[in-house]
């Protein structure tokens, strides 16, 4: 059922570039944070896609995003990098509506770190590994 | 197929009812600067029925065929403005970041909100309150947008997911090894549109982007099948939440139209029944050692294996007197040793198929049994969680056992037909939650993977039942050609979306031919066949397309030549 896929995922909102608005607070010279977003493997040996596994996909997410130039930041937008500084685009109207940039940190980010069985290790911000293993041998 | 055909029924019932507002205008808005991106002049040969003469041209074919489908299936009169955009995103040579998208705004508390205190996606909300929300001296571009996506403009070049490449074919006949890129966008825009939760999938907070958290949409819908409440209500803490993300099979959608279309859409389930002294139906573990357990291998009397050795005779850690499970199906506790020693020693016993039941002690929950290499098992096995593995030894003896189907139950939903959201127990971010689950057979848009098996251009499955549970309005009606309907329903039950892919077709065949009416009629009325001959659309329907289009070209002509329209026009 599962062959050949490619592997998903969801941006919660954000693009990648980086922030050209005086409101929006990273700075140029942060990595952008790494936007969840589509992801593929492609199986070398024999051309087909793949899933990634979510160690791959941890791996990814831990490539910084290119920096990119000011034209492209001009050209792209950037969302807010946090919480905080989605507060700051909140607009409430006078009717009671209230509208607010997503922040690129809606979602948290899984980091890959190599463990010391040298296997690539997974943690979520401020969070303890607490990986339950889904396949088993016993 | 019983979607096509169940959809058909439904669809012709729901052709009748009213539609409250327009199909939606969703406009992708090219972000790329000349040259590169959307604009790359690189000649390319028309593919797949996309007529673009440069790489550019077909990337701007699709995702505006992407837009237009979802525009056709999806109410709004309020236009949704989407940047597009090709970035150098993160790759290596055999993996990579594809691409993006999302709402760039979320809006609460606006008129007609369906539920108060709750952030929906700028598209939805502009579409509930009939006006965009977000227009202010902020919404100046580049924020201009209410969804923001970005595609992988490196894929198969060196560095990059080598050997692969973007597929801008329409017809969903994908190259092994290449990548729709019609699915991904279609894939993509969902999330923009609202196929998203905001939950911290650390902490399990709800979204807190003014100082409160607060539900969204999507994620008030969401269901934890352990607390039996929603994530959004009041006794459901961060905590509950985060532990329901993190466990398989425990976060499901709760939505009405999603659980009463899921029945036309999802495969049939195996589960495993036990009869006699206990009747059950449960939800097993596969494993990777040994045949596939099917109604045809797997049946039989449950006899509980005996080794006379060790803590727990019932482990089949040892060799079992040879015999003494003959032609029965084997009940083993789980623990000790692997699991596939455990089935060689039923298989040797004269087993012919094993359940392991999970202990007290074992990890929870259903699990994958791995091949153990220096064993091979013939017999098929699968495992069971601690309660049913208990149940079934507090039945013993005068149980049967048998692999087979249950009206009701689905594969991807749970007892009760909610489908099951992707919640594995390692948080993939940007993927858990915000996702069908990837178990869902056959597979959906919106899952976490794309087969080469979905075919966006027809077929957006349970992704616009999910929207409706938003609250979206979902178009059932006779999808339109400019401004001439048809009588294809842009969309049906079951999620096909043969108007919109009609209405798609539009833009496509105007692609170089803007300005020769004509031309444009003849690609129509092609398509229209081709559809026709391969049973997409029947002979009524094809004439219908053939007619609005036929109206849609003489309002081309007008405006080409400038004419007065009669009044009648």
């Amino acid at each position: 059922m599962n062959h050949s896929k490619i592997t998903l995922s969801v941006a919660a909102g954000f693009c990648f570039a980086l922030s050209a608005q005086a409101q929006q607070p990273p700075s140029s010279d942060a990595p952008e944070p790494q936007a969840p977003a589509i992801k593929v493997a492609i199986d070398p040996a024999t051309g087909r896609i793949r899933n990634l596994t979510p160690e791959e996909s941890a791996a990814l997410s831990s490539i910084p995003a290119q920096k990119r130039s000011a034209a492209d930041a001009a050209r792209y937008g950037s969302a807010p990098a946090d919480n905080a500084a989605a507060a700051l685009t909140v607009r409430k109207a006078a009717n009671g509506s209230v509208s607010v940039r997503v922040p690129q940190s809606a979602m948290t980010q899984l980091n890959a770190r190599v463990g010391a069985d040298g296997r690539i290790v997974l943690s979520e911000s401020g969070h303890a590994d607490e990986a339950a293993p889904e396949e088993a041998m016993k | 197929m019983k979607r096509r055909t169940l959809s058909l029924a439904l669809g012709s019932v729901l052709l009748l009812s009213t539609v409250a507002a327009n199909a939606a205008t969703i406009i992708p808005l090219n972000r790329d600067p000349a040259g590169s991106g959307l604009n790359d002049p690189t000649a390319a040969a028309p593919v797949g029925g996309n007529p673009g003469k440069t790489v550019g041209d077909q990337r701007r074919i699709v995702y505006q065929f992407a837009a237009d489908l979802w525009g056709a299936v999806l109410r709004s009169d309020v236009e949704v403005r989407v940047a597009a955009s090709f970035q150098s995103l993160p790759c290596t040579a055999t993996a990579g970041v594809l691409g993006a998208a999302g709402p760039w705004y979320v809006n609460r508390d606006f008129p007609n909100a369906p539920v108060a205190g709750t952030w929906y996606s700028a598209a939805l909300a502009n579409s509930l309150a009939g006006t965009n929300l977000n227009a202010g001296a902020d919404y100046v571009f580049p924020n201009d947008i209410d969804i923001s996506s970005a595609f992988n403009a490196d894929l198969g070049s060196p560095g990059c997911i080598e050997g692969s490449g973007w597929y801008y074919g329409l017809d969903g006949r994908t190259p092994e090894g290449q990548l729709n890129f019609l699915n991904v966008v279609a894939h993509e825009i969902g999330h923009g549109l609202g196929f998203l939760g905001f939950v911290d999938q650390g902490s399990g907070q709800l979204a807190n982007f003014d100082g409160t958290p607060r539900s969204d949409a999507y994620t008030r819908i969401a269901f934890d099948n352990v607390t039996g409440l929603r994530f959004g209500d009041a006794g459901m803490t961060d905590e509950t939440r985060a532990a329901a993300i993190r466990t398989p099979g425990r976060t499901v959608w709760d939505g009405t139209r999603v659980k009463q279309e899921a029945k036309l859409v999802l495969d049939e389930k195996l589960l495993l029944k036990i009869r006699g002294t206990v009747s059950a139906n449960n939800d097993y573990g596969t494993a990777s050692f040994g045949p596939a357990a099917t109604a045809a291998n797997f049946s039989g009397t449950i006899a509980l294996a005996n080794d006379g050795a060790g803590a727990d005779t019932a482990d089949a850690c040892e060799a079992l007197p040879a015999g003494s499970l003959s032609g029965r199906v084997a009940f083993i506790n789980r623990g000790t040793c692997s699991f596939e020693v455990k089935v060689v020693n039923a298989q040797n016993a004269g087993a012919v198929a094993a359940i392991i039941g999970n202990l007290a002690t074992s990890p929870p929950g259903l699990i994958a049994m791995s091949d153990d290499p220096t064993v091979v098992a013939d017999i098929p096995a699968l495992q069971i969680v601690a309660a049913d593995a208990d149940a079934i030894k507090a039945g013993l003896p005068g149980l049967t056992a048998s692999v087979g189907t249950v009206p009701g139950r689905f594969v991807g939903a749970d007892a009760t037909g909610r489908v099951q959201l992707f919640t594995p127990s390692v948080v993939q971010p940007g993927s858990t939650f915000s996702h069908f689950d990837a178990a869902l057979s056959p597979n959906a848009l919106m899952e976490p993977g794309l087969t080469p098996t979905l075919n966006a251009q027809f077929n957006l499955d349970l992704t616009p039942a999910l929207f409706k549970d938003t609250g979206w309005g979902v178009s059932r009606g006779g999808a339109k050609i400019g401004r001439w309907p048809t009588i294809v329903p842009a969309s049906q039950a079951g999620g096909l979306v043969i108007g919109a892919n009609v209405s798609a077709q539009r833009n496509v065949c105007l692609f170089g031919n803007a300005d020769q009416p004509l031309k444009y009629l003849k690609c129509m009325l092609s398509y229209s066949q081709t559809l026709r001959t391969q049973n997409v659309l029947t002979t009524r329907e094809s004439l219908s397309v053939n007619s609005a289009a036929l109206s849609d070209t003489i309002d081309l002509i007008y405006q080409q030549y400038n004419l007065p329209r009669p009044k009648n026009r």
